[in-house]
């Protein structure tokens, strides 16, 4: 009689192992056959047409490592990510916690929750935040075959990136490395033109003028189709006015007063930026960032026909570019006159040259404050990003790329009537009246 | 109808039943007499397909309980032990799922249960929650089930257990009443209710059937004594003196009214007894042989497996 | 199978549980609506004092939190509709009846499955009361709506699953609902270890056997043919090891 029981039951466990077994296994095709349907009206779960086009023309594996803490950000970057691996089988990802491992951050140089890096193709790529746009332009950078090339230069007392002393670019060498850029020193005199692989020069801080042969290279340069980052510093004559002047910017020779700066902690003369341009590198872009001295922009009238300017960022209304330079040296006073410009006033300006046939050729994206770049004040709020992203306006392809926002359904204050049906009717009403259906079906059988 | 063949059943190490055969024909009415504990139930949910024997097997109508339980179950209504009913159910939406569930036919239905309420008298009750039914009503509601779809075969476990003498006379009487050309087995551990209802007893103990026969034939083939009763109205101990050194008495012994003497069957010493106590000068108040009841059988048949 | 079902939806509709529980859930969830909807409401006059453009919409605000509260609220409902199934039948014996019926136990399952989830779709089907008073204040997104009721029976029917596998077990009703709610927030758990074990690939496995990590896609407005997979071969799962449960009282004696 044992052996009939032990016969049942192992056939029954065999039965269930086996019976497992299919189950894994047709689970296993469906995740290998990954359906994903849409079905919210305004497609909210549906990657945009430019991104799944660049996810289709994938040809080599992309990893995500987002660092996030468990929260809000971190669903967030999940939901995101969560499309792009639906959408193909090249992108994985994982979420980490960069408290958890400090290594890991630490290795991709991230310093900001929410922060990812994307590795593909022999590169990585850091991003700001999880979003689709920045996912699409990361990806895009990884496409881009061969490393580039950025060239500092040097020779008129700019700022060093070999330096990690307060004055120094080191860490923002360290970043730039760490998105896979190639960074060279370059001392135009010594040269006759800029090497033809500098995908951007940077000129940061200069203290001495530039030679005319000097900007000569630079004009034949942008001509090439060149891209060039600058940041100023106030009242330092560098002899590149008048090459700026060519491409429509004004050079102030003023300093930025911003009352507005005190009240977030800074002070009058590090004017606070918390308004950005229309620009797609910087959508969404929600950092406060600050600029030690700073001189002002402006975009010269009328400007020239193949010449676009657009504002990168500009400082609050309470602010203005003070002009009287040798009363605030020496009183350390400043005063809104008539001959100050009122804020807001421009800190960053792009200037695209466009050719004949409307695209552009030369492109520069102008700061009137160096300070900002360098190791002393670069992890200050969000500049190290802005830094960045306006870098990227300059070396990458994501002007081709515009993810517009998803269009959401609005929020509605409730009226008092509405809020108290919204109580009545699910809290009480409605629970009352399958209570009732159950009290009369028992006195109804009660009493048969 | 029914064929039990050698069947066995284990709970775990418990023995509860041990290799019973028996059969039961067309038309018949089977008693399983036992008392508590004796496999009665097990025997009846293994002939259900309730549950399947350790070994052995049984058929009805042809098809084994195990291999082809589902047409088992379609040719028997069962009434289980305890009669379990849905009792927060009305009888008449009880009795129409039991029929949906016996297959009977959609646009049957209504004329279905209502035979069975007429069979079995429940008309008053129909629309009545079975929970607030008196026990004799329960009882009938576990036969209709057990009817309802006009079974061949009936297995019912203790029908009237717990019911009042009444209740019990009534329930008899219906079982009487449905068996017609059906074969029934019924169990239980009323001997009356056995004798009275069945054609044929098979009597267990203790898992093992101890005898298969008519009632009357049991008797018949059981009682190899005779006993008669004495009744005399003084000298009690010198009559019992008297009897016991009588030729052909196997035993005697003293009851508190009486004597009681057993002899052999084939011999009637019913005129030797009286001669002898008249001579003795005894008064004779009362003599008479005593029919064996079936009673006297079961417990005889239960004591005798005990030793 | 259909003489079964039909005889648990009588069963469920005179018996005072279904109504308490019927009671409790929409009283929680419409509290929790309420709270939603009061949020919205502060939410929605604070962006339009201080003109703020957020990425807010009514479906995170209100939706998400709500079907997501009502997965847990199912969470704790479910088990209770499900104890009865097989140990009320047990306790009372008439599992003696229903076995000897002519009705295979395959059948018997179904019919007892069916009733269940007939059960949680009434219930669901209550709540969206809830949905249309919010119609009238604003417009969901009704394709977010239709795939997150979608999720929610989906599971639901899986935790439903669980409760007839343990009320197979056992004949005591209070067992079998703590024993299936205990298995369930199990499956719960293991989706929260796959967190801890973030990035390995037991981390994988562990996140795809997660009840609730499947119903995330769901509540976001997606069918994800994997999630909806999963949650039918998981009730099949527990579905099949209920027969080999029922199917064992024939051998286990």
């Amino acid at each position: 009689m044992r052996k009939k029981t032990i016969r049942y039951m192992s056939g029954t466990g065999i039965g269930i192992v086996v019976f497992i077994g299919i189950l894994v296994i047709m689970y296993m095709i469906a995740l290998n056959h990954p359906k994903v349907y849409d079905l919210t009206l305004n497609g909210r779960n549906t990657l945009d047409v430019k991104t799944r086009n660049i996810l289709n023309s994938l040809d080599f594996d992309v990893n995500v490592i987002a660092f996030c803490k468990n929260d809000n950000l971190r669903k967030e970057a999940k939901d995101i990510l969560d499309l792009f691996t639906y959408a193909t089988r090249h992108v994985k990802y994982k979420i980490i916690d960069p408290d958890v491992y400090p290594g890991e951050a630490k290795k991709y140089a991230i310093q900001r929750y929410g922060q990812a890096v994307v590795i593909g193709n022999g590169k990585q790529q850091r991003i700001d935040s999880v979003s689709e746009q920045n996912l699409d332009s990361a990806i895009l950078k990884l496409k881009e075959p061969g490393e580039k090339t950025i060239y500092f230069i040097t020779g008129h007392g700019e700022r060093d990136i070999g330096d990690t002393g307060k004055d120094g670019l080191y860490t923002l060498r360290n970043a730039l490395e760490s998105d896979n850029y190639k960074i060279k020193k370059l001392m135009l005199v010594r040269t006759k033109a800029i090497p033809k692989d500098a995908s951007l020069v940077a000129i940061v801080g200069p203290k001495k003028p530039f030679l005319p042969v000097e900007t000569r290279e630079l004009n034949d340069y942008l001509k090439k189709g060149g891209n060039i980052f600058i940041a100023l510093e106030p009242m330092e004559d560098t002899g590149l006015k008048g090459f700026l002047a060519a491409y429509g910017v004004v050079v102030g020779n003023d300093m930025i007063i911003d009352k507005f700066s005190r009240i977030l902690g800074g002070d009058y003369l590090i004017p606070v930026v918390s308004e950005y341009g229309d620009v797609e590198a910087l959508k969404g872009f929600r950092y406060a960032t600050f600029f030690p001295t700073a001189r002002s922009l402006g975009i010269k009238k009328p400007l020239p026909k193949d010449i676009v300017i657009k504002w990168l960022a500009r400082t609050s209304n309470q602010s203005w570019a003070e002009t009287n330079l040798d009363r605030l040296r020496n009183q350390g006073k400043a005063k809104l006159d008539s001959k100050d410009k009122k804020g807001p006033v421009n800190i960053a300006l792009f200037v695209k040259k466009l050719n004949k046939k409307g695209n552009s050729r030369a492109r520069l994206v102008v700061f009137g404050d160096s300070d900002f770049l360098s190791n002393a004040y670069i992890m200050t709020s969000g500049n190290e990003d802005l830094a960045m992203n306006c870098m990227n306006v300059l070396l990458g392809e994501q002007e081709l790329v515009v993810i517009r926002k998803k269009e959401s359904n609005h929020l509605t204050p409730l009226t008092p009537s509405q809020a108290s049906l919204m109580f009545w009717i699910p809290v009480v009403i409605v629970p009352c009246i399958v209570l009732f259906i159950g009290i009369s079906v028992f006195l109804v059988r009660r009493r048969a | 109808m029914i064929t039990v063949e050698g069947i066995t059943k284990y709970y775990g190490p418990k023995l509860a039943i041990d290799s019973i055969s028996f059969e039961v024909r067309q038309g018949e009415i089977l008693g399983f007499l036992g008392p508590n504990g004796a496999g009665k139930s097990t025997t009846m949910r293994i002939i259900t397909a309730f549950m399947p024997p350790t070994s052995g097997r049984v058929r009805v109508m042809g098809y084994d309980t195990v291999d082809d339980s589902l047409e088992v179950r379609k040719r028997i209504g069962y009434l289980p032990e305890n009669n379990p009913l849905y009792t927060e159910m009305k009888v008449e939406s009880f009795l129409r799922f039991a029929a949906f569930a016996k297959n009977v036919k959609r646009k049957n239905i209504r004329a279905t249960v209502d035979t069975v309420v007429g069979e079995c008298g429940l008309h008053d009750v129909r629309r009545r929650i079975i929970a607030q039914l008196s026990k004799g009503y329960r009882q009938r509601i576990g036969l209709a089930q057990a009817l309802i779809n006009d079974p061949p075969v009936l297995v019912l476990d203790e029908p009237t257990i717990g019911l009042d003498p009444r209740q019990i006379y009534e329930i008899r009487q219906l079982i009487k009443d449905l068996s017609g050309s059906r074969s029934i087995i019924l169990s239980s551990h009323i001997l009356p209710e056995v004798s009275q209802l069945c054609d044929r007893v098979a009597i267990v103990n203790k898992g093992k059937i101890i005898a298969v026969d008519s009632p009357s034939n049991l008797t018949a083939q059981l009682t190899d004594h005779r006993i008669i009763e004495v009744y005399v109205g003084e000298r009690m101990d010198e009559t019992l003196e008297l009897l016991k050194d009588l030729e052909g008495v196997v035993s005697a012994s003293r009851f508190n009214s009486h004597i009681q003497v057993e002899t052999p069957k084939d011999m009637d010493l019913r005129p030797v007894i009286a001669k002898k106590i008249v001579e003795a000068g005894i008064p004779l108040m009362e003599l008479h042989a005593k029919e064996m009841s079936l009673e006297d059988i079961f417990m005889e048949l239960v004591t005798e497996e005990e030793v | 199978m259909r003489s079964v079902y039909a005889k648990e939806m009588l069963i469920y509709f005179t018996s005072p549980i279904f109504y308490a529980v019927s009671f409790i859930f929409l009283c929680v969830l419409g509290i929790f609506f309420y709270n939603d909807m009061t949020y919205m409401s502060m939410l929605a006059s604070r962006i339009a004092q201080y003109q703020l453009s957020t990425g807010l919409s009514l479906d995170k605000i209100v939706l998400r939190p709500l079907f997501s509260d009502m997965s847990i609220l199912l969470l704790f409902i479910v088990p209770i509709i499900a104890m009865r199934l097989y140990s009320e039948e047990k306790a009372n014996g008439t599992i003696e009846l229903l076995f000897t019926y002519p009705i295979r136990d395959v059948d018997v399952l179904a019919g007892k499955y069916l009733a269940g989830i007939s059960i949680i779709g009434i219930l669901l089907g209550m709540t969206w009361v809830l949905m249309l008073l919010e119609g009238t204040v604003v417009t969901p997104d009704w394709g977010l709506v239709l795939s997150s009721y979608l999720g929610l029976f989906l599971v639901a029917a899986s935790f439903l699953a669980i409760g007839v596998f343990a009320s197979c077990l056992t004949r005591n009703q209070i067992i079998a609902a703590t024993s299936s709610l205990g298995i369930i927030l199990a499956f719960w758990a293991i989706g929260w270890f796959s967190d801890v074990f973030s990035g390995s690939s037991i981390a994988k496995v562990l996140g795809e056997l997660g009840l609730m990590e499947h119903l995330d896609d769901f509540l976001k407005g997606m069918l994800n043919v994997k999630d909806a997979v999963f949650y039918l071969l998981f009730s099949l799962f527990f579905l099949f090891m209920s027969l080999r449960v029922l199917e064992s009282h024939t051998w286990r004696g």
